[in-house]
């Protein structure tokens, strides 16, 4: 299913909840909303999955306005379009009722194997008979997905499908949403979860009071953020706020103590600077290179990460937080308090203007 | 407080066995009055789904138009239906006033708003998530109300029953449309209220025990519809 939305305006009781949204989603994949609380994300996928009305602006499903398609059709079109909420909606009665109702509905055979197999799928396997309102928060949630799975539809819509619940489900959760991506189908999600964001996502949108202020793939939305909100709730490690200054044809951003050179097109003034850990390099010594920026500083804080450790190093005025393999780290014998350099290019950085 | 004793014991003497008159009051009464509550409900659930699942222009008005109703006094009631139906009235061709057919017309106006809101009322808590739930999996908009009454059956019933228990207990309106005629439209109410005026409590005491009886097996039967 084809979606595009454009310029897309919706108030609730005279509140304004989505202003002039745009959006492309790509087909066959998973297509992610993040961004802060009241940024509009569940009216915006409600919208979608045509349960509420679009205000102003338009909303394409299949090249064609929602507004063209007669009631009748519209319900066609819902038949291809699933939709999981954050809080899982159960009706009354058995799981298997549950399991039973889209294809009632839609005047399907009813074939009671099948439902079996997607009850196995989502891991309710035996759970058939029981009342589905007595299921834990993990298992109504994996019915709803389970429930429109069985209905194969083109369209999935989840509206953070993993808030609050355990990391069984959550994982269980992330797989299907996968294995629902193999096999062609359209995932439009919106999350908190950023480390399931970038599990997950193939395409990012960054909402924010109503409107989408960035899109694109994840090394775009994170490493390069086009606003200080997305780097700031996406966590980026280092974020440095300063002035751009240009002197002497060489231009910098400067903080109260330090001078990173930087390499960008915007005016001088208040500016922040956003660093990717991997890009910073550490050494006990200084290091002759073409990277502009070395300072010199004192580690503060060593965090193991698994695969890598998290070095916060502090220099002047400013903290930085470099990723390095635990190699690295045994070769150099870092130890918190242990004076060491820390190097970057200008090209690493990345500069959002105030 | 002699006579009140004498009173009590005469009513029971009246009600075991209970005498025909009696029986006939009583049968009436229930009659009447579910008469009324069937009509007024045939109306008023439809519209209080409607008003719970649809979203229209002027819905804010029309709730605020049926809260007023809720407060409308039943004796007033009785005097629009009496205008309607006298001889001179619009429908005083049907020659109903004073008749059993005016007290349900009466009862079920006076029914109308409050099954219709207690219906909305109970339906708003389940109606949008229902609506929700069926609409994306698939229903069409029949198969979404459907899902919504199903799940909202036992509030219907609720709202009947309170409904009845409205209406049965409903004097002065049911007095002035129906007459309180001797074995035609004398109900528990009305003979209750003439009888005491005339002093003859044991009658008055025996109607107001069936009532009392009547009015705890609808509570129980809420109590019970509510634990659902």
């Amino acid at each position: 299913m084809k979606i595009v939305v454009s310029n897309l305006v919706k108030s609730i009781d005279r509140h304004c909840i989505l202003d002039g949204v745009d959006m492309d989603i790509q087909p066959s994949a998973v297509n992610v909303i993040i961004g802060p609380n009241g940024a509009g994300k569940t009216t915006l996928l409600r919208i979608i999955g045509l349960l509420d009305k679009p205000g102003k602006g338009q909303l394409f499903l299949n090249e064609r306005r929602v507004e063209s398609y007669s009631s009748k059709e519209l319900t066609t079109l819902r038949r291809k379009i699933g939709f999981v909420f954050q809080h899982p909606l159960i009706l009354e009665g058995s799981v298997y009722r549950n399991m039973a109702y889209g294809l009632r509905v839609r005047k399907l055979t009813i074939d009671k194997e099948k439902i079996e197999a997607m009850l196995i799928r989502v891991g309710l396997n035996g759970k058939g008979d029981m009342e589905a309102k007595k299921l834990s928060g993990g298992e109504k949630q994996r019915l709803q997905l389970a429930r429109i799975m069985l209905l194969d539809t083109e369209l999935f819509l989840m509206d953070e499908p993993t808030a609050n619940l355990d990391p069984i489900s959550t994982r269980t959760i992330e797989m299907l949403v996968q294995e629902i991506v193999r096999e062609g189908k359209t995932v439009v999600l919106s999350t908190h979860n950023l480390v399931q964001a970038r599990i997950l996502g193939h395409k990012f949108f960054f909402m924010k009071q109503g409107r989408v202020i960035q899109e694109g793939p994840a090394q775009e939305i994170f490493n390069r953020p086009v606003s200080l909100d997305i780097a700031e709730f996406s966590s980026a490690e280092n974020i440095i706020y300063g002035k751009i200054v240009t002197e002497n044809n060489s231009r910098s951003l400067n903080t109260d103590k330090l001078r990173i050179c930087i390499a960008t097109s915007h005016e001088d003034g208040p500016a922040a600077a956003v660093i990717r850990p991997e890009d910073i390099l550490l050494s006990n010594e200084p290091i002759v290179s073409s990277a502009r920026n070395s300072f010199k500083g004192r580690i503060i804080l060593i965090m193991d990460m698994g695969i890598f450790l998290s070095v916060s190093i502090r220099c002047e005025d400013q903290i930085f937080i470099s990723f390095i393999t635990r190699e690295s780290a045994n070769m150099m014998d870092i130890k918190p308090g242990q004076p060491v350099y820390i190097t970057f290019k200008s090209t690493a950085v990345h500069i959002i203007k105030k | 407080m002699n006579y009140f004793f004498e009173g009590f014991k005469q009513a029971l003497t009246l009600l075991i066995p209970p005498s025909g008159e009696i029986i006939g009051i009583i049968v009436l009464s229930l009659m009447v009055s579910a008469s009324a509550t069937v009509l007024a409900g045939f109306f008023a659930i439809p519209f209080g789904v409607t008003l719970a699942i649809t979203e229209f222009r002027f819905k804010r008005v029309v709730i605020a138009l049926l809260n007023t109703a809720l407060a409308i006094p039943a004796v007033l009631i009785g005097l629009m239906v009496y205008i309607i139906i006298n001889r001179r009235g619009i429908m005083g061709f049907m020659g109903i006033l004073f008749s059993p057919w005016a007290m349900i017309l009466a009862q079920a106006i006076l029914a109308f708003p409050l099954i219709t809101a207690l219906s909305m009322a109970a339906l708003k808590g389940i109606a949008k998530d229902t609506k929700d739930l069926a609409l994306s999996l698939g229903a069409s908009r029949f198969q979404m109300a459907a899902a919504v009454i199903r799940q909202g059956k036992f509030a219907f019933l609720t709202a009947i029953i309170t409904g009845f228990s409205r209406v049965i207990g409903e004097t002065g309106m049911t007095l002035m449309v129906g007459g309180n005629i001797k074995g035609y439209t004398r109900v528990m109410t009305t003979a209750i209220s003439l009888e005491t005026m005339k002093g003859n409590f044991e009658i008055g005491i025996a109607l107001g025990l069936v009532l009392l009886t009547v009015a705890l097996l609808v509570n129980i039967l809420l109590q019970w519809l509510q634990g659902k």
